[in-house]
């Protein structure tokens, strides 16, 4: 404890603690006491002696705190002379950003990146969705949206969105001032909102779509229409914006407009970053399209694009791999941030992606896939709610480790498992720990939100599997509740690398996945539809030791027959297998005469199947 | 038992006595007059108010002021002291870019840039691998002889069951017994109200308790 002035005045111990109500009283004591304890002031038979009658409420609580006390410290050094000198040469070319006190307030120019060291350089310009280093605002191009905002107007439903506020504050602006919003706050067109330097919240607009605005954010809600139509448009012009566009029956309009682009969506997953007048897009799920005065630009899944003079798309979005959650059996998930963002679906059929970096497909048209990608490590709860009756199920982790099985043999309506979130040597880990069988009330307040306003279109999932034959959950389910002795052989589909730490979930299972052959091609036809990044592997795997008269080739080749879409992301996959023997072989037996020029079914585009699965693939591919 | 002797060198101990906050640090020391205490709090609040105006000199005292204590929270909270070097750099140009908007709502301008180096630290966590909180922490010379032997399994545990906890439990954690804030310096930081931390510490401490439990104790 560094307290050189000599001993700390006793912290704000509380008059008379005791005759306080308990709780208030407990954490008044300890907080007195970590003071004395910190300071050297006190040892803690000390302080429990003058407590006698909670020792043994505080005994353990200051043990702990004790344990803390004695941890080593480091010394605080003067900054590095070197590192200071380069410190001050950088803000001297980088500008400031002045408040908005309107339009001619901005600075007008663009500055130089700034220049650090090359420690620092590569932290900032390692990866193209760190945040950006500021650049001056285009002022004209801000002056512009200022006017079409206020020139844009016209008649707008007074409560177009609804704001939750997960941390932080969030201020409104009024009479050129920012006052603080409350949370649950009911937002119209012409709103301009700005998140405080820990502000965490969310916009649900009138259609179930949502932004989560990142810290020190700043936009506006341009327009937010749901009249036979559905038409968002969001006036970007600072930090982090994570957009979930509400699929449905309505075609939509969502708009994020930046200083220097426009980014337009119509049903999909994707974040718009701004500092200082540059914006980045990076594209979770689906595609959008970003718009730089005539030049129009997709930006598919995976994918990500810099806006700086022209619009820049890039191939490797992140500089982590991703990790997969599967989720097996009669049950739909639903991740939950410790700030109560959600990522998931429900049984009604509402699919939501709220928390930054992770998405997830529809359970309806499979086995649930939740992707991990650009998120923040930390402790997630993933609620499993239960769509039918008895049987089990399995909760599939997919890392670089390779594949491991969680069975779910709970039979109650919900189960919580806990979700450790890491990233290591460059990927993303998770770790799962069952936690409990639930309790009655399981939804959130955002998840009602959402779910009010996405049900319109919504169909449950358990129809919807019913209507699907269900037959990867009905073997799943089946199979993990049939007797072990009945059971087929299992054997792994993926094995951890030499030396690579496996991860399976603290008191998961840690059995490989089995390669029960219907089981098989479901988690393939999964892996390639949500465009896995081991799609290439698990086809190979797969595929590998087939005979040539198993089953499973002939029953691939229906699949593809059928389905276009489906058939043109597995020659996409397909491409990305440097193993020309095998592509030959799985091109024969599956009828794909030549994958490399063979026109897709569905592709609609070009015509060029070569260019369109070159593409593909290129979407595809982001690790 | 001991009581705990400071473990910190003496360099570290007079920047600390230099950079006393006003207004924003624990109680009053004997030594620090009301007096004194108001010029500080005017020197700081015009090195704020320079910056703000663009004056990078008077950016660069709040550098010299803060850094250090910027990078030890760093070098706590990521356990490697080249990337809190780095965060910290970030920090402070961040810093440099929006103290325009800076305004003193309750958050004093060092709680500011604790937030900031959170949200840092947070950033940079999204895409390295995390490590133990207190990994690379150097153990100040004299304390290394008393601990080296006896303590450093216990920290090793103890680390790695504060590895464990939630991002607030290991926030509010290091604050009050690292970085040696009080309660109400370290709701400031973390925008929560004195009594609001006072509670969030003691789940937190309950929290360490039930994982060093749960790891087989510390010794």
């Amino acid at each position: 404890m560094t307290n050189p002035e000599g001993p700390m005045e006793r912290s704000p111990m509380p008059q008379g603690p005791m005759e306080r109500p308990g709780a208030e009283a407990s954490e008044a004591i300890v907080d007195g006491a970590i003071d004395e304890l910190v300071a050297g002031r006190a040892t803690l038979e000390e302080v429990l002696a003058r407590h006698p009658e909670r020792r043994e409420e505080l005994a353990p609580l200051l043990e702990a705190a004790l344990a803390m006390v004695e941890l080593p410290r480091m010394a605080e050094r003067a900054p590095d002379p070197e590192r200071r000198a380069a410190f001050m040469a950088t803000i001297a070319g980088t500008p400031q950003e002045r408040p908005r006190e309107g339009a001619g307030a901005l600075p007008s120019r663009r500055l130089r990146w700034p220049m650090f060291g090359s420690p620092l350089a590569r932290l900032v310009f390692a990866n193209p969705f760190a945040r950006l280093v500021t650049l001056a605002a285009p002022a004209a191009a801000i002056a512009a949206v200022a006017v079409a905002i206020v020139l844009g107007g016209g008649a707008a439903p007074a409560t177009a969105s609804t704001l939750t506020i997960f941390e932080g504050s969030v201020g409104r602006l009024e009479d050129g001032g920012w006052r603080p919003i409350e949370d649950g706050a009911r937002l119209g067109e012409g709103e301009r909102l700005r998140t405080s330097v820990d502000g965490h919240a969310l916009l649900t607009f009138a259609d179930g779509s949502t932004a989560a605005l990142a810290p020190l954010t700043e936009l506006e809600i341009a327009r937010a229409r749901f009249a036979g139509t559905r038409e968002i448009e969001l006036v970007q012009d600072l930090g982090s914006v994570w957009n979930d566009v509400a699929p449905g029956g309505t075609p939509i309009e969502y708009r994020v407009r930046t200083p220097d682009a426009v980014v337009a969506a119509t049903g999909t997953t994707f974040e718009t970053l701004v500092e200082g007048g540059e914006t980045a897009v990076l594209t979770a799920s689906g595609s959008v399209e970003v718009r730089r005065g005539d030049e129009r630009v997709a930006v598919e899944s995976g994918q990500a694009a810099r806006v700086t003079d022209r619009v820049e798309v890039s191939d490797h979005p992140s500089s982590v791999r991703p990790a997969y959650l599967t989720v097996e059996g009669p049950f739909v998930a639903s991740l939950r941030a410790a700030d109560g963002a959600a990522t998931g679906a429900l049984p009604s059929g509402v699919v939501y992606q709220q928390i930054r970096g992770v998405t997830t497909t529809d359970p309806g048209e499979g086995p649930q896939v939740l992707r991990f990608l650009n998120v923040a490590p930390g402790r997630y709860e993933l609620l499993l709610r239960r769509i039918a009756d008895g049987a089990a199920g399995r909760l599939l982790v997919t890392t670089d480790a390779g594949t491991r099985a969680m069975p779910l043999t709970d039979l109650g309506p919900a189960l919580v498992v806990r979700v450790e979130v890491t990233v290591r040597d460059g990927a993303v880990a998770l770790a799962l720990v069952e936690e409990s069988a639930v309790r009655a009330d399981v939804d959130t307040a955002l998840e009602r939100l959402v779910a009010s306003a996405r049900s319109e279109d919504a169909v449950p999932v358990s129809d919807r599997r019913a209507a699907a034959g269900d037959v990867a959950t009905v073997e799943a389910t089946s199979e993990a509740t049939r007797p072990a002795s009945d059971r087929p052989e299992v054997t792994a589909t993926a094995t951890p690398p030499d030396g690579a730490e496996a991860t399976p979930a603290d008191g998961a299972d840690a059995t490989p996945v089995a390669t029960e052959p219907a089981r098989a091609l479901d988690e393939l036809i999964s892996a390639v539809r949500s465009g896995r990044d081991d799609a290439p592997l698990l086809v190979r795997r797969t595929l590998e030791g087939l005979g040539a008269d198993d089953p499973m080739w002939g029953r691939l080749r229906e699949l593809l027959a059928s389905d276009g879409e489906l058939r043109r992301e597995f020659v996409a996959v397909l491409i990305r297998i440097d193993d020309a023997g095998f592509v030959e072989m799985v091109q024969e037996r599956l009828g794909l005469v030549d994958a490399t020029s063979e026109p897709t079914p569905s592709d609609g585009g070009s015509g060029d199947a070569a260019s369109d699965a070159t593409a593909e693939a290129t979407r595809v591919g982001d690790g | 038992m001991v009581k705990r002797q400071h473990r910190t060198d003496d360099g570290a101990d007079s920047l600390q006595r230099v950079r006393a906050e006003a207004g924003a640090g624990r109680p009053s020391s004997e030594g620090a007059t009301a007096s004194t205490e108001a010029a500080e709090a005017a020197e700081l609040a015009q090195l704020v108010a320079r910056s703000q105006q663009g004056d990078a000199n008077a950016f660069g005292q709040l550098y010299d002021r803060y850094q250090p204590e910027i990078v030890r929270y760093l070098v706590y909270r990521t356990g490697d002291p080249e990337a809190a070097e780095d965060l910290a750099q970030q920090v402070f140009l961040k810093a440099w870019q929006a103290i325009p908007r800076y305004e003193d709502r309750g958050v004093p301008f060092k709680a500011w840039l604790y937030r900031m180096a959170h949200n840092q630290m947070v950033d940079h966590f999204r895409t390295r691998r995390p490590t133990s909180d207190l990994e690379g922490v150097e153990v100040a010379e004299e304390a290394e002889a008393e601990a080296r032997v006896l303590a450093a399994e216990t920290h090793e545990r103890l680390q790695a069951a504060l590895g464990r906890l939630s991002e607030d439990h290991r926030e509010v954690l290091v604050l009050r017994f690292l970085m040696e804030k009080s309660a109400r310096e370290a709701g400031e930081i973390m925008g929560r109200q004195e009594v609001t931390l006072r509670g969030l510490q003691m789940r937190a401490l309950q929290a360490l308790r039930r994982e060093i439990e749960l790891s087989g104790g510390l010794s």
